[in-house]
């Protein structure tokens, strides 16, 4: 496998020089069969059987104007991982190349994932984003990330960063789309910083496609007393694995993941998250919810650290999820490893089926059978779907319920 | 209005209903009374369809059409109408936001317009008062963290707003107090009408003294063994149910 990326990747890819770290990634290679982090997510065999990054043509290209779910002065286009569309900054926000980052910033962790090793190896395309101290962006920031692979296979690799100075609030809209029906793979990293004080929530939508490989690494360093919010929402892939790492690196700070995924076909989609306390009296709140039908695949991993000096500590976790075909596969793991001693902790996951009884209940009062599914299924998303702020998004997935569940 | 005849049901094939014969004119109030498990329960979740009692024999004709052909809903869209027994919880759906739908499905299929939402509050404000039931809890989930009076009276609540042509309300005086048992009387009485027809499954007398039948029934071992007047409830009462099993248990066994 290094030996395919070594010689196809890079040069493909549109990240076609690699760095300093590229060595180190060989060193460890793609995630094998063996991997306990992709046990249920055999995406090393899937690229190598998909993909022939031999095959990827030119990917050079401008702004494919896809349909974008509101409009705002910060738009930005990714097109196979090359940016396409940008704007300007001012005096509230700044936009810099990623590579133009200052040594004082301190995106990137020591992070063991193999794909994140990957990125780091590759020029990538990306930005460097700042809100200035003491501002809001009114708002929200938008990122569309489109891979065409309408003519030929298309691989993309991407990396920003977001830096919500001290006492700042912004959002970030990452949508990823897909044109054409030719397998795809990215590989794609936001590095975001929440500053003391600073309020940040960030949205990663995954609404359409049917053929792409995505891994997606998300870092979120927190300081004190900042607020942070990520709203995962997942409605297809060929196979995507979304990490989300958030680092609670000061006191008083509150941070929330909400996720939502809703499957059909053969979509495989794995959350893997990890919410790490390292210091007193911070608080953080998870809930992904998963709605699976047909031969889909969900995969749901929640890891909890409350180091020894994070006393205090609030963290829930729960992740519930409907079966609604005995084809779907569901794998769901909270780990939670706690070493301090006065801590708030619990977790919980749950599987089942639409409950007959209240679907009977319904149905008795006159409602059609798909209407009184549909009307439970919008109730057990619900809860992810109000944590939604942009409300175009909230009305987008909202109409998705249906039109995800009821294909046929 | 409706005519079982012979009707055999049975759940996970143990035959609860075993041969039940009753018929239900426009205007009537019939009791379905017995013992514990002798499937009057079964009976009225039979009548509403629900789907894990197979009928075996036998036939019901509800305003001409073969009531067992038609799914729960088409049922319910020609005027059925059950009160649950144990009213389901459902989390995240409110009263109001789903009885809307549900009532213009109900219209559609009778032809009539659709009713919007500033109509429509109208029209439930109206029916709340029937039951005394507050707005907050039906914008609440529905019946989630209600008390078994509320749960009960939303269930008239609803009965009220689908004006059904057949009530049926299974054990709806379980569980309740004395004022909560006449508000649901006189929610279920206010809705009577000569083409409209109820029938109340219960357990105990006591209900009827609220909501007067015109002719009771025992059940007892998947059939009915007797049927009369209100006196009979009130001799059930009186007697208990002892003296109709030594009756019967003789003949049938």
């Amino acid at each position: 496998m290094s030996e395919l990326i070594n010689k196809y990747f890079p040069t493909a890819s549109g990240a076609k020089t690699v760095n300093d770290h590229w060595e180190a990634f060989l060193n460890v290679g793609l995630p094998d069969r063996k991997s306990e982090e992709y046990k249920f997510t055999p995406i090393t065999n899937v690229i190598e059987r998909e993909m022939n990054f031999d095959s990827i043509t030119s990917d050079s290209g401008s702004d494919p104007g896809v349909e974008t779910l509101f409009s705002t002065p910060y738009h930005m286009v990714f097109l196979n991982g090359k940016l396409v569309k940008k704007f300007e900054g001012n005096d509230i926000i700044s936009v810099a190349a990623n590579s133009d980052i200052p040594a004082s910033e301190k995106f990137i962790p020591n992070w063991k994932d193999e794909f994140h090793l990957m990125n780091k190896g590759l020029e990538a395309d990306g930005v460097y984003l700042k809100i200035a101290k003491g501002n809001t962006l009114e708002q929200p920031v938008y990122i569309q990330y489109v891979v065409d692979s309408a003519d030929s296979q298309s691989a993309a690799v991407t990396r920003n960063y977001f830096h919500a100075e001290e006492n700042s609030e912004f959002q970030v809209v990452e949508e990823f789309i897909y044109l054409g029906e030719n397998a795809s793979f990215e590989n794609t990293e936001s590095h975001v910083v929440v500053g003391k004080a600073a309020r940040v929530r960030s949205y990663k939508l995954q609404l359409q496609g049917k053929n792409q490989l995505q891994v997606g690494n998300t870092f979120v360093q927190q300081e004190r007393d900042s607020y942070h919010k990520n709203i995962t929402i997942t409605m297809s892939g060929k196979m995507v694995r979304n990490n989300l790492q958030i680092f609670l690196n000061d006191e008083h700070c509150e941070s929330h993941l909400h996720g939502l995924y809703m499957l059909n076909g053969k979509n495989h989609v794995d959350n893997h998250t990890t919410v790490d306390h390292r210091f007193p009296n911070s608080y953080s709140n998870e809930m992904y919810k998963g709605i699976l039908t047909e031969y889909s695949t969900g995969v749901f991993n929640g890891k909890i650290y409350v180091r020894p000096d994070a006393q205090n500590t609030n963290a829930f976790q729960s992740n519930n999820n409907l079966l609604l075909s005995d084809t779907a596969t569901l794998h769901t793991k909270p780990q939670l490893e706690i070493w301090a001693d006065d801590v708030s902790c619990s977790h919980g996951c749950t599987s089942g089926q639409l409950d007959k009884e209240a679907l009977f209940y319904l149905r008795s009062r006159g409602l059609g059978q798909d209407e009184a599914k549909a009307l439970l299924l919008k109730a057990f998303v619900a809860d992810v779907l109000n944590e939604i702020d942009i409300e175009p998004i909230k009305e987008k997935v909202e109409s998705q319920v249906d039109s995800v569940l009821f294909t046929k | 209005m409706l005519k079982i005849k012979d009707l055999h049901a049975s759940v996970e094939d143990k035959e609860i209903l075993q041969g039940v014969n009753l018929e239900v004119k426009p205007g009537e109030v019939h009791a379905i009374m017995g013992p514990n498990g002798s499937g009057k329960s079964t009976l009225a979740s039979v009548l509403a369809g629900r789907e894990e009692y197979e009928v075996t024999k036998g036939s019901v004709e509800y305003r001409g059409v073969d009531l067992l052909e038609l799914a729960p809903e088409e049922r319910a869209r020609e005027g059925i109408f059950l009160a649950f027994q144990y009213p389901v919880e459902i989390p995240g759906v409110s009263t109001t936001n789903f009885l809307r739908t549900a009532l213009n499905q109900v219209r559609e299929h009778r032809g009539q317009e659709p009713m919007d939402a500033v109509n429509f509050l109208s029209f439930m404000k109206e029916k709340m008062k029937l039951v005394d039931i507050d707005q907050a809890l039906l914008s609440r989930s529905l019946n989630e963290g209600f008390s078994g009076g509320e749960k009960k009276r939303n269930e008239i609540f609803q009965m009220a707003v689908m004006e059904p042509k057949l009530a049926i309300l299974d054990e709806t005086d379980s569980g309740l107090d004395i004022d909560a048992l006449k508000i649901v009387a006189n929610g279920v009485n206010s809705l009577k009408s000569p083409d409209k027809a109820t029938i109340v499954v219960t357990h105990y007398q006591r209900l009827l003294n609220y909501i007067v039948p015109d002719y009771v029934h025992v059940i007892y071992k998947g059939r009915i063994v007797k049927s009369g007047n209100k006196d009979l409830a009130l001799e059930l009462e009186e007697k208990g149910y002892d003296w109709i099993k030594s009756e019967v248990d003789p003949v049938i066994s």
